[in-house]
């Protein structure tokens, strides 16, 4: 082959391979340029997303700030209304307790003024009819437990006009309800019954032996239940029923006279 | 000079490198779309905490408000029953009493030495009271008081006389058991309808109850009046002669003159419209009190439940018994109202249908007479 002929094919080829590999080269670039929009459109419409997402939670986050703030204001308040509440019941339960006019005590003297009077209130109990004294006795030793640890509070104040209060009402209550007593060494179970403290009786089940708690002898006593089986049932039917008063015939033990003023 | 070959070359150079330049470009892309999802993700999270930590402070914050509000409440009910209850001098202020000695009197009798007001009076806890025969109950409003309303006073008396303080035996001695508020015997009485006099019954109506008795009572009185008068009318109808005479006398009067038939007819029908005004009477009144005494008896119950509401509000106490027997009293004027307004809606329609047929007897008379050729 000659040489010119050689080098014309060779031109020929180079620079038409040249343009096919230019050509594709254009093509590729526009759709990697193309490919690449496309995936910014994408970046693009992320980022609107992301700021209207932010806007948003942001508005939320500011309306519950906004809540807290309002209801933080409330209990603020409320609590403002507790403590005033509180300082007047203090007073109230202090003037109740030790008079008009309570500071001229001093809280020393005011502990120890509840601390003794804890002690008379524990001894009375001890010394009164069983109603429900377990009870009382256990609510008393438990204040004045407290009264070993803490100084005056309302608390304690509370505690012990409740104390003495319910020590005071239950002598102008009628209560009724089943229990088991000793009597003759023998556990009964029977319906005791209480006229205030003028008398604490019983009448068992069956309706046919009755009695009444004895302060002198600390002790249950059976009575004639001829004489008063028949007022023990009405009694009771009547504190049963919160009935309208009546006048029934009971028996009474006389205990202690004592001359008041 | 470059050649072609040269400048060939220099731009393949240059398109390879655009291309390894826009070849990484999309990776770049990927990367920056990647960490925007991912950074929205986190912000998403972020947002969730935040807003889990305000709720539950929100909540919390509730919760607390809920528990003062309770506090508060439980609060001003403890200072009122504070405020409210009367504290025996005996215990309270506990500085200036002696509760050693006070406190035992509850359990022990005890002798109150008497004053210029009441005589030694025999205390058994502090629940009976006994002085000279007699039986007193205490209170802290009131203090002492004879207790007179309960049965058995004899035995009261009795009772108090012998009971002996110095016995060390228990004794039998009366005692006042039950509810006070439920023994009051006037209470009872008033809500009780059927021990109910009828005069009692008729004074609770008032004023309003006393127009309607005086509204029944006309009622009765018209009843009677026009229900004669309808027999008179009745026993015409026995003589067609005289009752031509008497209600068709004007008719009769002007028989001879030459009137048209239309004059006559309109002649005859004032004659029956005149009578018919003259039957219904007052009948028409009947009926306007059997309309307006039921409204009077529901006036009255209102007014009345107006004041009792009012009394009850002013008692300042919860009992219920007294709403009953203001209710049951308001009550009474309904049923007055009604008692006068069913026979007077009944009396109304007798007497209406009365009337009618009295009438349709009449319109008959009138069309025989139009149509007697004797007339014409």
């Amino acid at each position: 082959m000659p040489y010119r002929f050689k080098t014309q094919i060779l031109g020929s080829l180079k620079s038409r391979v040249i343009t096919t590999f230019t050509v594709c080269l254009l093509i590729t670039n526009s759709g990697y340029a193309y490919s690449s929009e496309s995936k910014l459109d994408t970046i693009h419409k992320i980022q609107k997303l992301r700021i209207k997402d932010r806007e948003q939670n942001s508005e939320q986050i500011q309306n519950k700030i906004k809540v807290y703030k309002r209801l933080s204001e409330d209990l603020k308040s409320k609590k403002e209304t507790a403590k005033q509440l509180r300082t007047k019941k203090f007073r109230l339960l202090e003037t109740i307790i030790f008079g008009e006019n309570p500071d001229e005590i001093t809280l020393a003297q005011r502990t120890d003024i509840l601390r003794k009077n804890l002690d008379i209130i524990q001894r009375f109990i001890e010394n009164d009819y069983p109603i429900e004294k377990s009870a009382r006795l256990e609510t008393v030793k438990k204040l004045r437990r407290k009264l070993k640890n803490t100084s005056l509070s309302l608390g304690i104040m509370e505690d012990f006009y409740n104390i003495l209060h319910n020590e005071v009402k239950l002598s102008q209550e009628d209560r009724i309800k089943t229990e088991t007593i000793v009597i003759f060494n023998d556990n009964v179970e029977v319906v005791t019954f209480n006229i205030g403290r003028i008398g604490y009786y019983f009448i068992n089940e069956e309706k046919k032996m009755a009695g009444l708690f004895s302060l002198k002898r600390s002790q249950w006593k059976i009575i004639d239940f001829e004489t008063y089986g028949d007022n023990f049932k009405n009694a009771i039917e009547i504190i049963e029923n919160s009935l309208a008063e009546r006048y029934i015939i009971l028996p009474i033990e006389v205990l202690g006279k004592t001359n008041v003023e | 000079m470059l050649s072609k070959y040269h400048a060939t070359l220099i731009a393949i150079f240059y398109l390879a490198q655009n291309s390894q330049n826009l070849l990484a470009a999309p990776n770049t892309l990927e990367k920056i779309t990647e960490n925007s999802i991912k950074i929205i993700a986190n912000e998403k999270l972020e947002y969730q905490k935040k807003s889990q930590k305000l709720d539950d402070l929100i909540s919390y914050t509730k919760k607390n408000i809920d528990a003062e509000a309770a506090f508060i409440k439980r609060t001003r009910s403890e200072l009122d029953k504070y405020e409210t209850t009367k504290h025996d001098p005996l215990f309270f202020p506990v500085k200036t009493t002696k509760l050693e000695q006070n406190i035992n009197l509850l359990n022990q009798s005890h002798l109150i030495k008497g004053t210029d007001k009441y005589s030694d009076i025999i205390a058994i806890s502090n629940r009976i009271f006994l002085s000279e025969g007699n039986y007193f109950t205490y209170e802290m409003e009131k203090g002492f008081t004879l207790v007179s309303s309960i049965e058995s006073g004899k035995d009261i008396q009795k009772n108090a006389a012998q009971f002996d303080l110095a016995s060390n035996e228990e004794q039998a001695l009366g005692v006042v058991v039950g509810s006070k508020q439920k023994s009051n015997p006037d209470k009872t009485a008033t809500v009780n309808p059927t021990s109910l006099p009828l005069i009692e019954f008729i004074n609770q109506g008032g004023l309003i109850g006393g127009i309607i008795i005086l509204s029944g009572l006309i009622v009765i009185s018209l009843g009677l009046l026009n229900y004669s008068k309808l027999r008179k009318f009745n026993r015409l109808f026995d003589n067609p002669a005289l009752l031509k005479t008497v209600i068709f006398s004007d008719f009769k009067s002007i028989e001879n003159n030459r009137y048209s038939y239309e004059q006559k007819e309109l002649l005859l029908s004032k004659i029956l419209h005149k009578n018919s005004t003259k039957l219904r009477g007052t009948i028409d009144y009947i009926r306007f009190i059997a309309t307006i005494s039921p409204m009077l008896g529901l006036l009255g119950t209102v007014s009345g439940l107006v004041i009792t509401f009012q009394a009850f509000n002013l008692a300042d106490n919860n009992e219920s018994s007294i709403v009953a027997a203001g209710i049951s009293q308001a009550l009474t004027t309904t049923i007055l109202g009604l008692v006068v307004a069913v026979p007077s809606l009944l009396l109304f329609t007798l007497l209406s249908s009365k009337v009618k047929l009295i009438e349709e007897g009449l319109e008959q008379i009138a069309f025989e007479i139009i149509l007697d050729p004797n007339d014409k």
